[in-house]
């Protein structure tokens, strides 16, 4: 039985996360290492990744451009390969899957980098660039400790409101 | 001391006393600058140099420009006294913890418009709740989302005696929003009542210049300004006259500046008219987005002075600014 890869670039497009998904080493790192048989791309306002590259590695394709939920996609993938915003990383979170990061380096104000670089740092994902996707993808199978992030606080809301109010 | 001396000495003070303005712009007197006028002015004459006020002329211009880099660059350590011990700034947080005041703005509101403390403005747990919820796009309607899924239940469940209204904010440029509240409608907790949904146009698009954004940015305000006076006599689907809304709600679009100006502005007008009742006062509080965790957003900085209350969800940032609030993840 082979795995379930899901990938991830949000709401608007990111080109070079889908790009590298047609890199010769990241196919293959994807198909040894992790034993990939199925690629989910959810690939935004961007073109999808050529078919024919990934069914020459052994893999199946499929993609789409959004989705209303990608909660039971999530919870079905074996890894989520998702891009750095934070609604992906912490819904990825959630379902307590490998999760690989690639933050997009062509942002201009690049403060996406802090929230993926503070959770690597908490060692709860692996944090990489599109050019390093392939070797990231073997590091996360080699080291399998991804911590758990700890659960968020529920209630504050209430109490501030009950304090202001 | 003969007519030309005297003349020199004329001309140099008169040029001396064109930098009094700079010097007291720096805090030194006018009467240090005379006396000091007097000291330098003596040896002028035994110089006998035929433009003699020129080289104290400039001299003191270049000690100024540079005594004004110091201080720009110091960032305000050197003129504030709070500052030079580290003794004082403990002091300082603790009389701020004390005083249980989370930001300068209700403490300028305490003493400068209501003129009486902000507790007897309490809306009180037996009124209406109305929170104005502004969405941004993406990031921060997910973040909006899981937030109020998560304490929304909790909230409805101890604010039992009122209603708890939403009127949810969003720009107009965004497309996938109103599909999202929809939604959100549908697995509303009880208790809860979405009142209306607006669309606003955006203070500044991603990469607009700086000149429209201006135009816009008044827009803006000018919408939410509309939110904010025609509610009062607000007709719902069930023909029931909705108040102001009276906490906004914001996690760090752009979009909530607007808002957030409109409600401190109708504050100090309910205060100045003395207005009843209290929940004519809109509270702001604000929730700096789970993405940042080492600097605030440009939404956070301009609103750290504004929001009544200031949370963040890392720790680095509640270390760094005095007035955020943090409690742990929030989302």
């Amino acid at each position: 039985m082979g795995k379930r890869v899901f990938v991830t670039v949000g709401t608007t497009r990111f080109s070079g996360l889908v790009q590298a998904l047609e890199n010769e080493q990241v196919l293959r790192s994807l198909r040894r290492a992790w034993d990939c048989d199925t690629l989910v791309v959810q690939h935004g306002s961007g073109p999808a990744p050529a078919r024919a590259c990934i069914e020459r590695h052994g893999m199946t394709l499929e993609s789409f451009p959004y989705s209303d939920s990608l909660r039971d996609e999530q919870e079905r993938a074996d890894l989520i390969i998702s891009h750095a915003g934070a609604g992906s990383i912490l819904e990825a979170l959630e379902h307590a899957k490998p999760l690989v990061v690639v933050v997009n380096e062509s942002l201009m104000d690049n403060h996406q980098w802090e929230l993926a670089r503070a959770l690597a740092e908490r060692k709860a994902l692996v944090a990489t660039t599109c050019a390093e996707l392939g070797q990231a993808l073997e590091q996360a199978r080699r080291h399998r400790q991804q911590r758990p992030l700890p659960p968020a606080c529920r209630g504050v809301l209430t109490r501030v409101l009950f304090e202001e109010s | 001391m003969n007519a030309l001396r005297m003349h020199q000495l004329q001309t140099a003070k008169k040029h001396l006393m064109t930098c009094t303005w700079m010097w007291n712009a720096f805090g030194v007197s006018e009467h240090v600058i005379r006396s000091l006028s007097g000291i330098c002015w003596r040896p002028l004459p035994l110089l006998g140099a035929a433009k003699p006020s020129m080289s104290i002329y400039v001299g003191l211009f270049a000690v100024t420009v540079v005594l004004g880099i110091v201080l720009i660059f110091s960032k305000g350590v050197l003129l504030s006294s709070a500052n030079l011990s580290r003794r004082s700034c403990f002091a300082r947080e603790a009389e701020r913890r004390r005083t249980q005041c989370s930001s300068p703005n209700k403490r300028v509101f305490e003493e400068l418009w209501a003129r009486r403390p902000f507790e007897e403005l309490r809306i009180g747990a037996d009124q209406p709740l109305h929170l104005l919820v502004v969405l941004g796009s993406g990031g921060h309607t997910t973040e909006m989302h899981r937030l109020l899924s998560r304490d929304g239940g909790l909230l409805s469940e101890r604010w039992v005696d009122a209603p708890v209204w939403v009127t949810f904010v969003y720009a107009k440029t965004d497309k996938r929003t109103p599909r999202w509240i929809e939604r959100f409608q549908s697995d509303l907790p009880p208790g809860f009542r979405v009142l209306n949904w607006v669309a606003v146009p955006r203070a500044r698009e991603v990469g607009q210049s700086w000149i429209t954004s201006v135009f816009t940015s008044i827009h803006a305000c000018a919408s939410a300004a509309g939110l904010f006076l025609s509610s009062h006599s607000l007709a719902t689907n069930d023909r029931m006259r909705a108040p102001a809304p009276n906490v906004v709600l914001c996690n760090g679009p752009g979009t909530c500046v607007p808002f957030c100006l409109i409600a401190f502005i109708v504050r100090i007008w309910n205060s100045l008219t003395r207005t009843r009742p209290a929940s004519a006062y809109p509270r702001i509080i604000f929730i700096e987005t789970v993405a940042r965790v080492y600097s605030l957003s440009l939404t956070g900085k301009i609103l750290y002075r504004f929001a009544d209350r200031f949370l963040v969800q890392w720790p680095e940032l509640a270390r760094r600014y005095v007035y955020a609030e943090y409690y742990g993840r929030l989302v």
